[in-house]
């Protein structure tokens, strides 16, 4: 309305490329994401028979063709080490540059970070989109997906943001579960 | 920070709208704003609901009432959903969205945010200060839970019904809602094509007021890749994180300061 750069949601299905070049502003990949791509690149390639959870299955590794590959940071100045990913999974500490691997949008080279054996940052250095608001919506910080039983977060998580549920759906939930141990404890 | 021994702390669950209402209050005396605010939605469930035959909205959705027959109230959500048409180019409709009873117009969409907005006031009309209302996973935010700096609130993750994806903490005045298709199939119909909206797998907007907030997380789900960049340009005053079907999770700059380390 105001501007004339606001999406038209109707058009964008008839403007594929239009779509593309917004799209992909992101530089962060799912913890899941990156864990399949981290085993893929440990195991050889193979992706399937190093899933370590069962949320893998459900969800699509962003890319079949990546390798890690311990590089130089053009970025930071900074040399990281030549260091080799055990075939075991774990993660020696140093920062590593993944090829660069199409998304349906465009290419996407993702860089990132171990410190303790951990994955700490995960950050975008290839941009397929030039729009710089597209790049504004990029970040750069790992999204952790907190495994959550109830549990392990109760004392902690006190609501739950998710998906308009039914009355019937919500005595599955796990805000169902976190009203119930307040009952309990009060 | 209070001593944790000393913080009240009273919930109620409530089933009204189709959904479930949680209250948590850490303020004493909370029963009877809690009894009020539990009246005003089941008065909303009434007024709104397009479940039901007999309803204002069900009715003026046939065309058997006509604008100057409604009442305030209906009318104000009528101009809300104007208001927020305009705002997101048509991608938050409520005259493009089927009812039950086979009319076009359902609003269900922008009154649960709304209704739920005003629970809060009438909350804090009561002098309440710190408690959230969860409504069907959409939640309004006062004040913070006393023994901590803020409301801890876990984002579900789309995938797995009880991870969470992101944990954010809010405080004050704030509101948080999340669009997904995972509890209701394709319940969020795009204006645009009359179809189910399958871009993204969730999106998580913040802001000051559910009602908008609300809206605007349906809004960007349904605007998809896009919906982020709407917003960062026309709404500073929220935030948004969105979980694609790739597996990329986006967020706008913001995003990050709310989210618990």
């Amino acid at each position: 309305m105001n501007s004339p750069q606001l999406p038209q949601p109707g058009k964008r299905r008839h403007a594929a490329k239009g779509s593309r070049r917004i799209a992909l502003g992101l530089s962060v990949v799912s913890t899941v994401g990156l864990a399949g791509w981290m085993y893929s690149a440990a195991g050889g390639g193979s992706t399937e028979s190093a899933s370590p959870t069962s949320v893998q299955d459900s969800i699509s590794i962003p890319s079949t063709s990546t390798t890690l590959a311990p590089t130089t940071s053009n970025r930071n100045n900074s040399t990281t080490s030549t260091t080799v990913v055990p075939a075991t999974g774990s993660l020696r500490d140093g920062t590593y540059t993944g090829t660069s691997s199409s998304t349906r949008w465009g290419p996407v080279q993702v860089k990132i970070t171990v410190e303790g054996g951990k994955i700490t940052d995960v950050q975008a250095i290839q941009y397929p989109a030039n729009d710089n608001r597209s790049l504004q919506i990029s970040r750069s910080s790992i999204p952790r997906l907190v495994q959550s039983t109830l549990t392990a977060q109760s004392a902690s998580v006190s609501s739950v943001s998710g998906a308009t549920y039914t009355s019937a759906s919500y005595k599955k939930s796990l805000q169902s579960a976190i009203d119930q141990s307040r009952a309990k404890a009060s | 920070m209070n001593d944790p021994a000393t913080v009240v702390q009273s919930s109620h669950v409530e089933e009204v709208m189709g959904t479930t209402v949680t209250f948590d209050v850490r303020d004493e005396n909370s029963g009877p704003a809690i009894s009020a605010a539990i009246d005003w939605l089941h008065h909303v469930d009434e007024v709104f609901s397009p479940y039901k035959p007999e309803s204002p909205i069900s009715k003026f959705g046939l065309g058997e009432l006509t604008i100057d027959e409604l009442s305030d109230e209906v009318r104000d959500v009528l101009a809300l959903c104007d208001i927020v048409n305009d705002d997101t180019n048509g991608a938050f409709n409520a005259f493009a969205v089927p009812a039950p009873n086979g009319s076009m117009f359902n609003p269900s969409g922008l009154v649960k945010g709304w209704a739920l907005e005003i629970s809060a006031e009438i909350l804090e009309q009561f002098g309440l200060r710190n408690f959230t209302i969860n409504g069907g996973g959409d939640i309004a935010v006062r004040g913070t839970p006393l023994d901590e700096d803020g409301w801890r609130i876990g984002i579900r993750h789309p995938y797995e019904a009880n991870m969470f994806a992101e944990v954010v903490q809010l405080r004050d005045h704030a509101a948080i809602a999340t669009s997904a298709t995972y509890e209701r199939g394709a319940h969020i119909v795009d204006p645009e094509t009359g179809t189910g909206t399958t871009d993204l797998a969730s999106v998580t907007i913040i802001g000051p007021d559910l009602t908008f907030v609300d809206v605007y997380a349906t809004s960007v789900f349904v605007m998809g890749n896009e919906g982020l960049v709407w917003l960062l340009d026309s709404h500073p005053e929220c935030e948004g994180f969105a979980i694609g079907h790739d597996g990329f999770t986006y967020a706008t700059p913001g995003f990050s300061r709310y989210v618990v380390q």
